[in-house]
């Protein structure tokens, strides 16, 4: 009979913790990369020529349709034959940007679309030049309507992180399993970072909307006369 | 790039394809079925029910479905003193992972319905069991079909990493191809694992395209 | 009595130097041909309305001028300089024609103060405090003074509309557009509108209207320009037009709009 014993990963605390940041590192630095290049790549796919348009439209539908794991594999394996060898860190980070900013790119297109084209009319209209219709009327509004899908896409990849254990990186669910093939306790040692993935998914999505509300909520300004 | 080469390997590599699409086909079976259980038990509005469920839902869809995979074929297997064999574990995980997010997807399809088409079947006499069946669950399901497709897609593409478990699927198949071949040629198998994938997610996709499109009012 | 039908050269004799001064647009959206060779001229401090069925090209005819669409043939010129969307001009002529639409078009995520300054600060290059106190001044004159910090999601259709117009004319333009500026506002809010623009029209203002306000053109307006299918096919002045239409279709218009 199997005796549950949590205390058995006292000593391995330090190491869980330290897969831990590297999660968070792996999906900060990522995330960071991927959410402007996604909105690039989201104008491109709205754009008035067929060709950017086509672009991105094809390196959406290409990512969105092979596992993250298989591109993982090719910047990993496969580069280095092509003379780019990336350590895994990097190796991991590339892939999931890679991944990522495709679905970033969905969603700025789906938000670009909730802006109704008088918003257009009226910022043209009153002599704003392009990059300023982009930085004053669009991009405002592009970010109050896409905030919550991009939310779900910042815990999206932190989740999808795990899967950089495959090319070596020591991330927390790498980290799990070593601290797992040592002790033997699988149980008690993945159902800890079952519970930390949670924790961290839960953290980020209150986070989230928390940040909403301080960054994007109007702040009525009753001033006098 | 020499074909030739990945020709060889069709057959094994068919095998693989077949296993990732008997996975496939096992998690979206199970997430579907169980899914649609718990997101309609979620949307009959009892508060217990909403909340207990919520904690499943939640819970499923905050941990990543590789720790899925560990838990249910590395975990409990310890904790319970028998082992889970390959395929089963991985349509456990799979299908249990994506479950919570077919509930969710559910749910939003049934509370899309307008309370007025409620009332109407209400006033008819009809309870809950009935107008779910005959008015609810017909409009929810266009509504719900787009992001069950994608669901659907997402579990293809999670085969990738059943591989852990043991399930010898395209992905697996193909890195040991690249490592019977390695110095030739391995951004061949890549491709051609990157391509086959991409048929297997790219029909669904299609097939959900086209189902809509006969389901439009 | 004669009533000439419109004819371009006639309109040159009696509107030596038009602000604004369309000659025969023809205007093509995807395969249609929306304008089939339009022409009218505005004077300055002239508020000239067009009246017309739904899809008659009103609306289209009023964005070609000021360059948010272009034409396909025939000279749009305002100000005595000629309507490029594609030249970096644009820019600068933009600054002088004030366009009011049907659905406001304020953003969202600006106060109406906001909303205001905008322009003149990024376009203009006002400093902040003088742009506030300009536009201050004029939310004033359409009577919102009070509601400077307000979202336009707090405000009334009427309110907007008003936010709208002062928002255009923030940037002081010498021809004002309206594209049925009342169309989509609940009757009690529409006279509040219509009374700002009487008040501009007073104030020398050169507009273009496009509405089905028949009162407001009998009361404010010079001149009248009855459109139908891209075309112009009856104009003149407001009084001659509503009183003795020649056109049969004018006037089985103006029998549907009394009916209304």
């Amino acid at each position: 009979m199997y005796a549950i014993n949590f205390g058995s990963l006292a000593p391995y605390t330090d190491l869980l913790a330290a897969g831990l940041v590297q999660t968070a590192e792996v999906s900060a630095a990522t995330l960071a990369i991927a959410v402007p290049v996604g909105l690039g790549g989201a104008l491109l796919r709205t754009s008035q020529h067929p060709v950017p348009r086509s672009i991105a439209a094809g390196y959406v539908q290409i990512i969105r349709n092979v596992p993250l794991l298989v591109i993982l594999f090719i910047v990993y394996f496969e580069l280095p034959e092509l003379g780019i060898k990336l350590d895994p860190f990097t190796a991991g980070v590339t892939g999931l940007s890679l991944n990522t900013i495709a679905y970033v790119i969905e969603i700025f297109r789906g938000g670009l679309a909730g802006i109704p084209p008088g918003q257009y009319e009226a910022a043209n209209s009153l002599g704003l030049r392009p990059h300023q219709v982009f930085l004053y009327v669009v991009f405002p509004q592009l970010i109050r309507i896409s905030f919550p899908a991009l939310g779900n896409q910042v815990v999206g990849t932190t989740l999808a992180s795990s899967q950089c254990y495959f090319i070596g990186v020591s991330e927390l669910t790498s980290v799990a399993n070593q601290v797992g093939s040592t002790t033997f306790r699988y149980f008690e040692v993945f159902v800890v970072i079952a519970v930390l993935y949670f924790v961290v998914a839960q953290t980020i999505n209150r986070g989230w909307v928390l940040l909403g509300r301080r960054l994007l909520t109007d702040q009525p300004r009753r001033v006098s006369g | 790039m020499d074909v030739s080469v990945v020709i060889i390997y069709v057959p094994q590599l068919l095998a693989g394809t077949l296993t990732t699409i008997e996975v496939a086909a096992g998690s979206i079976l199970l997430a579907s079925i169980l899914g649609l259980a718990v997101g309609l038990l979620r949307a009959a509005k009892r508060r217990w029910l909403y909340l207990l469920l919520g904690v499943y839902v939640e819970f499923f869809r905050s941990i990543p479905t590789l720790v899925m995979l560990f838990l249910v074929y590395f975990s409990i297997p310890i904790m319970l003193g028998f082992d889970i064999p390959s395929f089963p574990a991985a349509v456990l995980a799979l299908g249990v992972a994506g479950s919570a997010y077919m509930a969710e997807i559910v749910r939003g399809g049934v509370e899309s319905i307008v309370p007025t088409q409620w009332e109407a079947a209400y006033s008819l006499g009809m309870r809950y069991p009935a107008v779910v069946r005959y008015v609810v669950l017909p409009q929810a399901l266009r509504v719900a079909l787009p992001p069950a497709v994608s669901l659907y897609v997402a579990l293809i593409k999670d085969c990738s990493l059943v591989l852990l478990v043991g399930v010898v699927e395209l992905t697996a198949v193909s890195m040991n191809i690249r490592g019977t071949i390695h110095g030739r040629n391995t951004l061949g198998i890549f491709l051609v694992m990157a391509a086959l994938y991409f048929v297997l997610c790219y029909t669904v996709a299609f097939v959900g395209q086209q189902v809509e499109r006969r389901l439009q009012v | 009595m004669t009533q000439p039908i419109q004819l371009s050269g006639l309109d040159e004799v009696r509107n030596p130097e038009p602000i604004v001064a369309v000659r025969d647009v023809h205007q093509t959206y995807g395969r249609t041909e929306v304008l089939h060779g339009v022409s009218l001229s505005l004077s300055l401090g002239e508020v000239l309305v067009v009246v017309g069925p739904s899809g008659s090209g009103k609306s289209t005819l009023l964005r070609c001028i000021n360059g948010l669409q272009p034409i396909t043939s025939g000279e749009i010129h305002v100000g005595g300089v000629r309507v490029d969307p594609h030249s970096r001009q644009i820019f600068l002529l933009r600054q002088q024609v004030g366009i009011i639409f049907q659905s406001f078009n304020l953003f969202p995520h600006y106060t109406a103060l906001q909303n205001m300054t905008l322009a003149p600060m990024k376009v203009k290059g006002l400093p902040r405090a003088e742009a506030e106190s300009m536009c201050r001044e004029l939310l004033s004159r359409v009577g919102l003074a009070e509601k400077a910090g307000s979202y336009p999601r707090e405000l009334s259709g009427g309110e907007q509309q008003r936010v709208a117009i002062a928002r255009a004319l923030a940037m002081n333009p010498k021809v004002m557009l309206f594209d049925e500026p009342t169309s989509a506002l609940d009757p009690e809010t529409v006279g509040g509108v219509l009374a700002v623009m009487r008040n501009l029209a007073e104030d020398g203002m050169s507009m273009i209207v496009v509405t089905h306000e028949m009162g407001f053109a009998r009361d404010v307006s010079d001149r009248i320009v009855v459109f139908d299918k891209g075309l112009v096919i009856e104009e003149g002045a407001t009084e001659m037009i509503l009183k003795n239409p020649v056109q049969a279709r004018t006037r089985a218009f103006f029998a549907d709009i009394l009916k209304a």
